[in-house]
């Protein structure tokens, strides 16, 4: 047995080493080449999203750099009096109340329906289509002039907190207004994730100042 | 004649062969061992590369944490910002469109009741005078129906009594 071996060897000992290139060569391609091909090409992926990533951290940063805590503090400030934080009945009453003086009527009663106090998730009866939560308003305001009933429609339009005028219904010198104000809670969890930040663009400016001009 | 004389013996021949095959071999197992060098050098190099952005990220992101209170109302704002257009926006502009009726209707009516909801606003009206009541409604409505801006789908007059003065119920119907 041993015998014939050495006798194989003998014969083929010259391809024995061309043979052993060839599957090396082939081990070298499908165990290192190959893989190395989808490895570069997913690192690459890897970096040209950490560079875009990075990109945005560093704008980020820069928007951050040049904001002032005074200045964000105002905007703030205007946009949680637009969007309370949680239905403000006192907010609310200003705005009823603001509106009717303003369009020289008087606000006779208004009543809430409260709806979920305490809650993680809005609840349904407080959803809009819109997406931001609301709370209904039945506000009763009366004037000797109708046109000045429509005319509280139109102030409380711009004043803040925002609402949503659903119904009016006025006889005579009475006028019953069914009214939508939003409100937005704060989510702290969902801001603290986030660190990409934009600065304002000027169509957000020109609303955060429409904003503050409705809240004088 | 000279050409039939091979002076190359068989043995030599075969050794040719073997020494080219050799080559090849050897030469395919050199460029193979390059490229594997090569990328496996490139392939470290970008490994590298990502752990250094890593690196920046993440004193990036602790920059960042640096600044919390200034980055939070910084988004709080663009939140409510995005909201509040959004809100706007939509609002559908109900005493808006009952203005721009009752400006149409002229003084000598009486505006007795008004309801307003979002696809249809009723008013009635009252009168002593007929005439008023024909310029209302051959004149001062279509008009009204030309505003595109209203949207106004179409006008119906749902009553129409005399009670001590003439009334009439319009019933205004809006593309929502």
């Amino acid at each position: 047995m041993k015998q014939k071996l050495f006798q194989i060897y003998t014969k083929y000992k010259k391809q024995i080493l061309p043979l052993a290139l060839i599957l090396l060569s082939l081990f070298i391609a499908f165990r290192v080449i190959l893989p190395q091909f989808s490895l570069i090409s997913e690192t690459n992926s890897i970096i040209e999203n950490k560079k875009q990533e990075l990109e945005t951290l560093n704008n980020s940063i820069r928007v951050l750099e040049t904001t002032s805590d005074d200045a964000v503090s105002e905007d703030l400030a205007i946009s949680t009096n637009a969007l309370p934080t949680s239905k403000d009945v006192t907010k609310i009453f200003g705005a009823l109340s603001s509106a009717a003086s303003a369009s020289n009527t008087e606000l006779n009663e208004f009543s809430l329906k409260i709806g979920g106090v305490f809650g993680k998730e809005v609840s349904p009866a407080d959803a809009s289509a819109i997406g931001v939560p609301q709370v209904s308003v039945v506000a009763k305001v009366s004037s000797s002039d109708t046109s000045n009933l429509i005319q509280f429609g139109q102030k409380l339009d711009q004043t803040l907190p925002l609402s949503e005028i659903k119904q009016i219904d006025a006889v005579g010198n009475l006028g019953t207004f069914e009214i939508k104000f939003y409100y937005k809670p704060i989510d702290l969890n969902i801001v603290s994730k986030k660190d990409k930040v934009t600065p304002l663009s000027q169509a957000d400016r020109n609303l955060l100042n429409q904003l503050a001009e409705w809240n004088q | 004649m000279n050409n039939d004389i091979n002076l190359i013996t068989q043995r030599e021949q075969q050794r040719d062969i073997y020494s080219k095959m050799f080559l090849a071999t050897a030469l395919l197992f050199g460029v193979i061992f390059v490229l594997a060098l090569i990328l496996t050098l490139y392939s470290l190099f970008l490994k590298a590369e990502e752990a250094s952005l890593s690196e920046d990220v993440v004193s990036a992101r602790t920059r960042i944490a640096g600044y919390g209170e200034v980055k939070q109302k910084i988004l709080i704002v663009s939140e409510r910002v995005d909201s509040a257009r959004n809100i706007i926006s939509k609002r559908n502009s109900l005493e808006t469109r009952t203005s721009q009726i009752l400006a149409t209707i002229p003084d000598i009516f009486s505006v007795d009741a008004i309801k307003a909801e979002s696809d249809v606003i009723t008013v009635e009206l009252g009168s002593l005078s007929l005439l008023a009541f024909d310029d209302l409604l051959e004149t001062r409505l279509p008009a009204l129906v030309k505003d595109e801006s209203l949207n106004l789908k179409r006008i119906e007059s749902s009553s129409f009594t005399r009670a001590g003065n003439y009334q009439l119920t319009l019933a205004f119907y809006f593309d929502i």
